[in-house]
């Protein structure tokens, strides 16, 4: 074991046993090189897929028949590869989404990739992505897969992806909009939370409720924000939103907003806000309200993910020893630090809803990869979203940017422990982040590591931001027994 | 627990070979409680003294430099029902529960001087428990030679006495016609007073201003408290305050706490504007001095806000304002024995954007770490040091967590609060099991020591005061901690 275990463990020795544990540890690269190996622990490489060079952000992981499927939402492409070649059609084609079959994780198939739209980076591509099966959706063909994916900014889609070498576009939902993120889909009632920017709203993100419960046949239920952003409304306009996470069974629904800054979690009562009154009044939006937590300003709320029902292991022999929390990720935009404060991860105690409060944080050492020098986007962004047994409440999986991806031990959410991590090769494909120095544009190749996702299988898909594409991974040793899968 | 303190101090010493990094945590507890005679448990601090406090119940432990000598001045909780009036071993008397003036120069040899005794009344109903000592050169308008004590009497009324002459304190004002008194604080630079009381009229503890820059005539200021618990006002009544840190003329801030256990709200205040603000207790003058507000989950309380100031954190130096952060350390107080509520523990606020201050961390002791929730009595967090002096400020706090003593936090990245010491005193003939009366019926847990408040001086000693009548212990660091805030190796 090396530093960071002893750092790590629940008995806490003093600083000078840290220093040393850190010293213990191999000096980190300042910079990545193309042929080194991954920088990891606890976790190994199985696959990888370049994802045809395409900027990646949402991959979601779908047990499809009797195949493992990754659709993977891409960014637009950059000013100068706008349309990057689908090999597979050998033609130029705008950033969309990516199908994978990653039954053998070992050896991942590109089998398609559906063009997006227009626009560079954050500006077109389809980034965000969400598949439900025919068979859990209440109106839809019982045989068949469906996709929903956002169409750049202006609009959503609904494809037909049964067989994913032929999608087939159903419907779409808008095309005029303000701006589109990372929707939710409920693939148990179809009920489905858009983050569109309808014109008129004062925010670029909101929420359209819709009930996409027939995916061919969408039924808008209502709009739904944050007082003062409703069209109307004078003074300061909230914190937009990022996204939302739906638990049906829980009648509750936690948004995120405020990506970087302003963040702001809101845990909202589902029925209410399905069967409240749809009107976007002060009052009508306040009403499926529960609680909210203002976080500081200096950070955001990128993803709000519940943990509900943890067992505090430190607690047992107290009251209120089993309490829900909510883990609530930023999101770092800016290259090399200094532009902004870090971003970070957070864990919410919100068993008393109406009053949720931070108890504790997780981030990862900058000293321990000189991470703040390699280039591009350093902090969290994203985490896996999956809830199947295998890792939910044991173990969670944070995308950093050029710290690759941290997996965290959240069994006791008040003290989170990184007890795993994997940084991707960067490669030939990589693209360059630059920032100004001095007036000129001074270029670095990191990892980006966008987003994560995870399967039933346990297995973890990472995509990365700068083009380097698919990695598909394991855990090993301590973070595997944690999860409780057999040790290869 | 002492295995792994070897196992530490080896990983200090740099014998860090891999398969020692693999012994596991938490894998040694104490399987019962100490023992009548069982040595102190210890890690990075020693005894150096103790005094028995004749004992009594012992709350805060305020430390001064008095002209060449260093002098504790203790308040006590009330008495139990079975010895409402220990004995003054000094006068032969028995005598209730006040404040105890202990000559702490030399501090293996504590000196008991002086015992004044307070007012009638079990536990928190009676005594003095709450003292704070300044002197009348800083105050302005006293004797710029003398001393003095604010003290609470009882729960119905505060007292300044004159304590020049420790061993012959005398009493100089009284403030009366309130109840429920508690944590006070009071500005030695130029003599404002925060006292924690109930007024007359108003709907639950609060905080009375007052100018007591000439303790012998206390002048008042303003009453002040949460919109809802002035007169008149109507609902719900919010959260009694506990208690308050000002950061004086200069910082311009006091960090009000509420909520003791539960329902926990750091307020911040704009000093200023409430010393020269409308003192009418109007909902509009209330809210005007409010800079910001945290309400935390209602699970825990607000014992001791502790403001930390701007603290450079390392691991943010390349970020955006290189790191430079606003902190409040916020205390819970753990009430209940033998664990029976919601931990009570340590919890660190980021406050650096002022109207928006958030929970960034918190700290408790392990519980497996010493099986606290088996040992009897309270477990859990109370109160930490409030001395600011540049010694330990920002670098080590104190906090007391009754039956696992205190505990010495490395606090100098809030964001990741890190224990390098602790102290558990040994128990003596001296303390008291710890009752409680559980639906009607009294209900007795083990004998415990119960570390309740505990200060630092400026020379670096820690002095710890027992709820459970087992006395003052001095002690001080050793090993790491001490290189951490630069005192030289023993």
């Amino acid at each position: 074991m090396t530093g960071p275990a002893v750092r790590h463990s629940g008995f806490r020795c003093g600083a000078s046993v840290l220093a040393l544990g850190l010293l213990a540890a191999p000096a980190a690269a300042q910079v990545q090189t193309i042929g080194a190996a991954p920088e990891s622990k606890n976790i190994r490489l199985v696959g990888y897929n370049d994802l045809q060079a395409r900027s990646a952000y949402q991959p979601t992981i779908v047990h499809q028949g009797n195949r493992y499927l990754a659709y993977i939402g891409h960014h637009g492409g950059s000013s100068e590869v706008p349309r990057p070649i689908n090999p597979l059609s050998g033609q130029p084609e705008l950033n969309g989404t990516s199908v994978v079959d990653v039954t053998d994780p070992a050896q991942p198939k590109f089998l398609k990739h559906i063009p997006g739209a227009e626009g560079s980076g954050e500006g077109g591509g389809a980034q965000m992505v969400r598949v439900c099966a025919g068979a859990s959706l209440p109106r839809a063909d019982r045989g068949k897969f469906y996709m929903l994916r956002t169409l750049g900014t202006t609009a959503h889609e609904i494809w037909d992806v049964t067989d994913p070498m032929n999608p087939s576009r159903l419907a779409l939902i808008g095309g005029n909009y303000q701006d589109t993120h990372k929707s939710w889909w409920e693939c148990d009632t179809g009920i489905a939370y858009l983050v569109s920017g309808l014109p008129g709203w004062r925010t670029k993100r909101m929420t359209e409720v819709y009930d996409l419960g027939d995916p061919a046949k969408p039924v808008k239920i209502r709009d739904f924000g944050l007082v003062g952003q409703e069209p109307g409304a004078t003074g300061v306009v909230p914190t937009e939103l990022h996204g939302p996470i739906s638990l049906p069974e829980r009648n509750r629904i936690y948004f995120g907003f405020g990506t970087q800054k302003g963040g702001i979690l809101q845990i909202v009562d589902r029925e209410k806000l399905l069967k409240g009154p749809k009107e976007p009044t002060p009052q009508n939006l306040q009403y499926p309200e529960i609680g909210r937590l203002t976080m500081s300003p200096l950070v955001g709320a990128h993803t709000t993910f519940p943990l509900l029902q943890v067992p505090v292991p430190d607690f047992a022999n107290d009251g209120s020893s089993t309490r829900d929390f909510v883990m609530i990720v930023n999101e770092a935009t800016q290259n090399e630090c200094k532009p902004q404060p870090r971003q970070l991860v957070w864990f919410a105690d919100v068993t008393v809803e109406n009053h949720p409060m931070v108890v504790s944080n997780f981030n990862v050492s900058e000293a321990s990869g000189n991470f703040c020098s390699r280039g591009g986007r350093f902090g969290a962004h994203s985490s896996n979203e999956d809830m199947s047994p295998v890792f939910y409440k044991k173990l969670a999986f944070i995308a950093f940017f050029n710290a690759g991806v941290r997996a965290i031990d959240v069994r006791d959410p008040f003290q989170p422990k990184e007890v795993g991590y994997f940084i991707p090769s960067i490669t030939e494909a990589t693209d360059k982040r630059c920032i100004r120095v001095d007036g000129q544009q001074r270029c670095k190749v990191a990892i980006q590591t966008n987003n994560v996702e995870t399967d039933d299988r346990g297995y973890i898909y990472i995509v990365d931001r700068a083009n380097t594409g698919l990695h598909i991974l394991e855990v090993t040793g301590e973070a595997r027994a944690i999860a409780g899968m057999p040790q290869r | 627990m002492m295995d792994n303190l070897a196992w530490c101090a080896r990983l200090s010493l740099g014998v860090a070979a891999a398969a020692m990094l693999a012994v596991p945590a938490f894998a040694q507890t104490r399987p019962e409680a100490p023992k009548v005679g069982d040595p102190p448990e210890a890690w990075n601090v020693r005894l150096v003294g103790h005094n028995d406090l004749q004992g009594r119940s012992a709350y805060q432990p305020t430390i001064v430099k008095q002209g060449n000598r260093y002098i504790a001045y203790i308040g006590h909780h009330g008495g139990s029902k079975q010895v409402p009036m220990p004995v003054n071993s000094l006068t032969g008397q028995p005598e209730l529960n006040g404040t105890s003036v202990v000559d702490v120069t030399d501090p293996k040899a504590p000196k008991y001087l002086a015992h004044i005794p307070g007012a009638v009344g079990d536990g928190e109903a009676g005594a003095a428990q709450m003292t704070r000592v300044c002197d009348g050169r800083s105050l302005g308008k006293g004797d710029p030679d003398k001393v003095y004590l604010l003290r609470t009497f009882g729960r119905e009324g505060h007292e300044t006495w004159d304590v020049t002459d420790p061993a012959k304190p005398k009493i100089l004002a009284r403030i009366l016609g309130m109840r429920d008194t508690h944590k006070n604080f009071w500005e030695c630079e130029g003599g404002i007073a925060y006292l924690v009381s109930t007024p007359q009229g108003w709907r639950t503890r609060i905080t009375q201003v007052y100018d007591l820059s000439d303790p012998a005539n206390p002048v008042k200021i303003r009453d002040f408290g949460l919109v809802g618990q002035q007169p008149g006002a109507t609902g719900a009544v919010p959260v009694a305050i506990h208690g308050m840190v000002s950061t004086g003329p200069k910082g311009n801030r006091i960090y009000f706490a509420f909520g003791t256990n539960k329902g926990g709200i750091l307020q911040i205040v704009d000093r200023e504007k409430l010393l020269k603000g409308p003192a009418e207790p109007t909902p509009d003058n209330l809210r005007y001095p409010e800079v910001g507000r945290l309400d935390m989950s209602p699970l825990v309380g607000a014992h001791t806000t502790m403001p930390l100031g701007r603290i450079k954190i390392a691991e943010f130096a390349k970020d955006k304002d290189q790191g430079d952060r606003e902190f409040v350390m916020i205390v819970n107080e753990t009430f209940a024995n033998d664990c029976g509520e919601a931990r009570q523990m340590v919890w660190f606020v980021d406050s650096t954007i002022e109207s928006r201050p958030m929970v960034v961390s918190n700290w408790t002791v392990p519980e497996a770490s010493g099986n606290f929730c088996s040992r009897g009595g309270r477990f859990g967090a109370h109160s930490s040091n409030e001395s600011t002096h540049p010694l330990y400020y920002q670098k080590l706090t104190f906090i007391t967590f009754f039956n696992a003593g205190v505990r010495v936090l490395d606090v100098r990245n809030p964001y990741q609060p890190k224990e390098v010491a602790y102290f558990i005193p040994p128990i003596s003939e001296a303390t008291e099991k710890r009752c409680a009366t559980v639906d009607g019926k009294e209900v007795c847990s083990k004998t415990t020591i119960q570390s309740n408040n505990a200060e630092v001086d400026d020379r670096g000693y820690i002095y710890i005061a027992d709820r459970a009548n087992t006395g003052l212990h001095i002690v001080e660091l050793t090993g790491e901690p001490r290189a951490i805030v630069g005192l030289p190796p023993q």
